[in-house]
C-alpha cells in the first residue's frame, strides 16, 4: 500500500452499487484485500492448476510451485497416482522441497532432517528415542499424527489439480457444464509437456485476470496480431461466461478471409493496423489444423489462476499466481500433442514466439498492467475504473468488443469476497 | 589462424554483437549472423531438464529481422537500454571453417525511471561460421540463468 493512500481494510469496505462496470482501484492495491483474497479464494473452495500430468509422468518425479501464496508440491507416487502437500514441515514450518522439479522418493527438510514420504506421511525423525537414553520424543509421540498437510489433487485429460479447500465441489463441477467442453477440446488427446516461461509483474492479479477477459484491447494494443491477420475484431468470435457466477470465461477467435477483414481497420484508421507490414519469413504463422474448428486464438480463464492457451499451433496453461497486492509470477506452461509429428513439434516450437515473456502477442499485456498499476498506487479514496463496452442486454456471447466477461469476473469476485 | 588470430576475431565479433544491442543499432544485428544462421533464448531449467520450449527461436536471418522489425513498428515495451558484460570465453572446439565457443554474459537494463539493475545473466554456446578474416555466428543458444523474466523480453541479449 502506497503511503498517505488509506487502505480500506476490509470491514469497512463498501463495494459500489452497480453491474461491475466501475471498479474501486483499492482492490489492486490494499493489502488487507490480497490478505482476504488468500483466505477466501486462494485457500477457499477453488481448483488450480498445478502440473501437466506429463510434467511429472516418471516415477517419484516432483514439482514445487503454489496454490496462491501456498507452496505446494505435486509428486507421481510409486503407485502412479499423483499426490499433493503444502510445503511446510510439520515439525518448525521450514520449506521440505527447495528445487523447482526433480525426482525423489523421500523428502527430507534440511533443517532437523524430518523425512516424508511422496505421500507426506512422517517418515523419519532424527534422535526420536533420544541418545544414550536421554531426551528424546515424548512416549506418546505418534509420527502419523505430523504428516505434512496434504493437497486434494484432482486430474482431467493430462491436467492436474489441487484445492486447499475440504468442502470444494468435485473438479468437473467446478469447472462446470459450460467451460468442460472446451478444456476438453484442447485436452482431447494425450498431451506432452514441452518446457515452460517464467515471468514477473509488478502488477495485481486481477489486472491480468481483467486482460484475459478482455478482447476489446487485444487488437488495439497488439498490433501483431492485427496486422498479420491472427486477431481481428471482426473475426468469427465467441465470448463466453460461466452462467453460475460469472467467473470462468472463453474467448475464441476464427479467422476469416485477410481482405475481408482488414477493410474495416483500414476504414477506421486504427492506428495498430499497418497494411504495409509483413513478414521477411512467414514460416512463423504457417498453421496446422488440428481442431475441427482451428480457432486462431482460444483463451480460456478458469478461475482464479488458470488459463488455457491456443494460439495458432501454440498450447499452453498459464499459472497466475500472486506474491503480494501489486506483484504476480506468471508461468507458462507449453505441451504438444503425444501424436504430433516432427514437422508439428518443430512449428510449436517455433510458434513459442508468439506467447510468453518475450512473445509478438503476449509481451504487452505486462506492459499494460504496470501501467495502470503505477497509475493507480496513490489516488483518492473511491478511485475507480469504467468499463462498459457491450451492453449485457444485447448478445454478448458472440462479440469482441466488450467488457461485459471483465463485468462478469467482478460481481462473481465480488460475491467470493462476500460484500453482497 | 593462430590462437592469438582466432581469439582476437572472435571478440572482434563479440564486441560487435554488444554493440549493435547496447548502442541500439538493432537493424545490424542480423547481419552478425550467416544467412541460416539461428538465435535461440532457453531456459537453464528447459535446456537442463530436456524441455525443448525456447523463449526465442529466430532460425535464420528473416526470422532475426523480423524480430527487430516487430520491436520497431509493433510491439508495446518501455523505453530501455542494455549493457552486455560478457567474460570467460572458451574455445571449445574448431576446424577450419567453423570455432566453437562458450562465454558468459550480465546485461544490466535501465528503463525510463532511471534505476539500473541486473536483468539477465548466463551462458553463452555459439557455433562460429569463419569465412576468411570474416567470422559470424552460424549459432548463438543463450541459455538464462535468470529464470524470471522481469515483466518482459523485448530485445534480445
Amino acid at each position: 500500500m502506497h503511503a498517505g493512500h488509506a487502505d480500506p481494510g476490509c470491514a469497512d469496505f463498501r463495494w459500489p452499487d452497480g453491474d461491475g462496470r466501475e471498479i474501486p482501484y483499492a482492490v489492486f492495491t490494499s493489502p488487507a484485500i490480497f490478505e482476504r483474497e488468500q483466505a477466501r479464494i486462494y485457500r477457499g473452495p477453488t481448483w488450480h492448476f498445478l502440473a501437466l500430468d506429463d510434467e511429472i509422468s516418471t516415477p517419484s518425479a516432483f514439482k514445487s510451485t503454489f496454490i496462491g501464496t501456498t507452496p505446494v508440491v505435486v509428486t507421481r507416487t510409486r503407485d502412479g497416482d499423483i499426490a499433493g502437500w503444502i510445503n511446510r514441515c510439520a515439525h518448525r514450518g521450514a520449506l521440505v522441497c527447495r528445487t523447482a522439479r526433480g525426482t525423489a522418493s523421500k523428502h527430507r527438510c534440511v533443517y532437523h532432517q524430518w523425512t516424508y514420504d511422496e505421500r507426506g506421511h512422517l517418515r523419519g525423525v532424527p534422535f526420536q528415542k533420544g541418545l544414550d537414553g536421554k531426551a528424546g520424543m515424548p512416549s506418546d509421540f505418534t509420527p502419523g499424527e505430523h504428516d505434512l498437510t496434504p493437497v486434494r489433487i484432482a486430474c482431467h485429460r493430462g491436467l492436474v489439480f489441487g484445492t486447499l479447500a475440504d468442502d470444494a465441489p468435485d473438479l468437473e463441477t467446478y469447472i462446470g457444464p459450460e467451460m468442460l467442453p472446451w478444456v476438453d477440446r484442447i485436452f482431447h488427446k494425450p498431451v506432452v509437456y514441452l518446457g515452460c516461461t517464467r515471468q514477473y509483474a509488478y502488477s495485481n492479479w486481477k489486472l491480468y485476470f481483467e486482460n484475459v477477459k478482455d478482447p476489446y484491447h487485444a487488437s488495439l494494443l497488439h498490433l501483431f496480431h492485427t496486422t498479420f491477420n491472427i486477431y481481428r475484431s471482426n473475426m468469427l468470435g465467441r465470448s463466453i461466461v460461466d452462467s453460475r457466477h460469472g467467473l470462468h470465461a472463453l474467448i475464441t477467435t476464427t479467422p476469416r478471409g485477410d481482405a475481408e477483414t482488414a477493410g474495416t481497420y483500414r476504414d477506421q484508421g486504427i492506428a495498430t493496423y499497418q497494411s504495409g507490414l509483413a513478414l521477411v519469413d512467414p514460416s512463423l504463422l504457417e498453421t496446422r489444423t488440428e481442431l475441427a474448428e482451428q480457432t486462431s486464438n482460444n483463451i480460456h480463464t478458469l478461475f482464479p489462476s488458470t488459463v488455457i492457451q491456443q494460439i495458432q499451433n501454440t498450447l499452453a496453461v498459464r499459472q497466475v499466481l500472486p506474491k503480494c497486492a501489486g506483484e504476480f509470477e506468471l508461468v507458462f506452461h507449453f505441451f504438444g500433442y503425444a501424436d504430433d509429428d516432427a514437422a508439428l513439434r518443430r512449428q510449436r516450437l517455433k510458434q513459442a514466439n508468439l506467447a510468453g515473456p518475450a512473445g509478438y502477442i503476449s509481451l504487452e499485456d505486462t506492459t499494460a498492467t504496470e501501467l495502470v498499476q503505477r497509475a493507480i498506487e496513490s489516488c483518492a479514496d473511491g478511485a475507480h475504473s469504467y468499463m462498459a463496452m457491450g451492453d449485457e442486454t444485447q448478445d454478448q456471447a458472440s462479440s469482441l468488443i466488450t467488457e461485459h466477461m471483465i463485468r462478469s469476473f467482478w460481481r462473481g469476485y465480488r460475491a467470493i469476497m462476500g460484500w453482497a | 589462424m593462430d590462437d592469438i588470430t582466432l581469439y582476437f576475431h572472435i571478440e572482434r565479433l563479440f564486441a560487435a554483437y554488444c554493440a549493435c544491442l547496447d548502442e541500439d543499432r538493432l537493424e545490424a544485428w542480423p547481419e552478425l549472423f550467416t544467412a541460416d544462421g539461428s538465435y535461440t533464448m532457453i531456459s537453464r531449467e528447459n535446456h537442463a531438464h530436456g524441455h525443448p520450449i525456447p523463449l526465442l527461436w529466430l532460425d535464420g536471418r528473416g526470422m532475426l529481422e523480423d524480430r527487430i522489425h516487430a520491436l520497431r513498428n509493433a510491439s508495446i515495451y518501455e523505453a530501455h537500454r542494455y549493457r552486455h558484460a560478457q567474460s570467460g570465453v572458451q574455445v571449445i572446439d574448431r576446424d577450419d571453417d567453423e570455432v566453437r565457443v562458450a562465454s558468459s554474459y550480465i546485461v544490466v537494463q535501465t528503463r525510463g525511471e532511471g534505476f539500473s539493475e541486473v536483468y539477465q545473466a548466463g551462458s553463452y554456446y555459439d557455433r562460429i561460421a569463419i569465412d576468411g578474416d570474416t567470422m559470424r555466428f552460424r549459432e548463438r543458444l543463450v541459455v538464462y540463468d535468470t529464470a524470471r523474466i522481469k515483466t518482459l523480453l523485448a530485445t534480445p541479449v
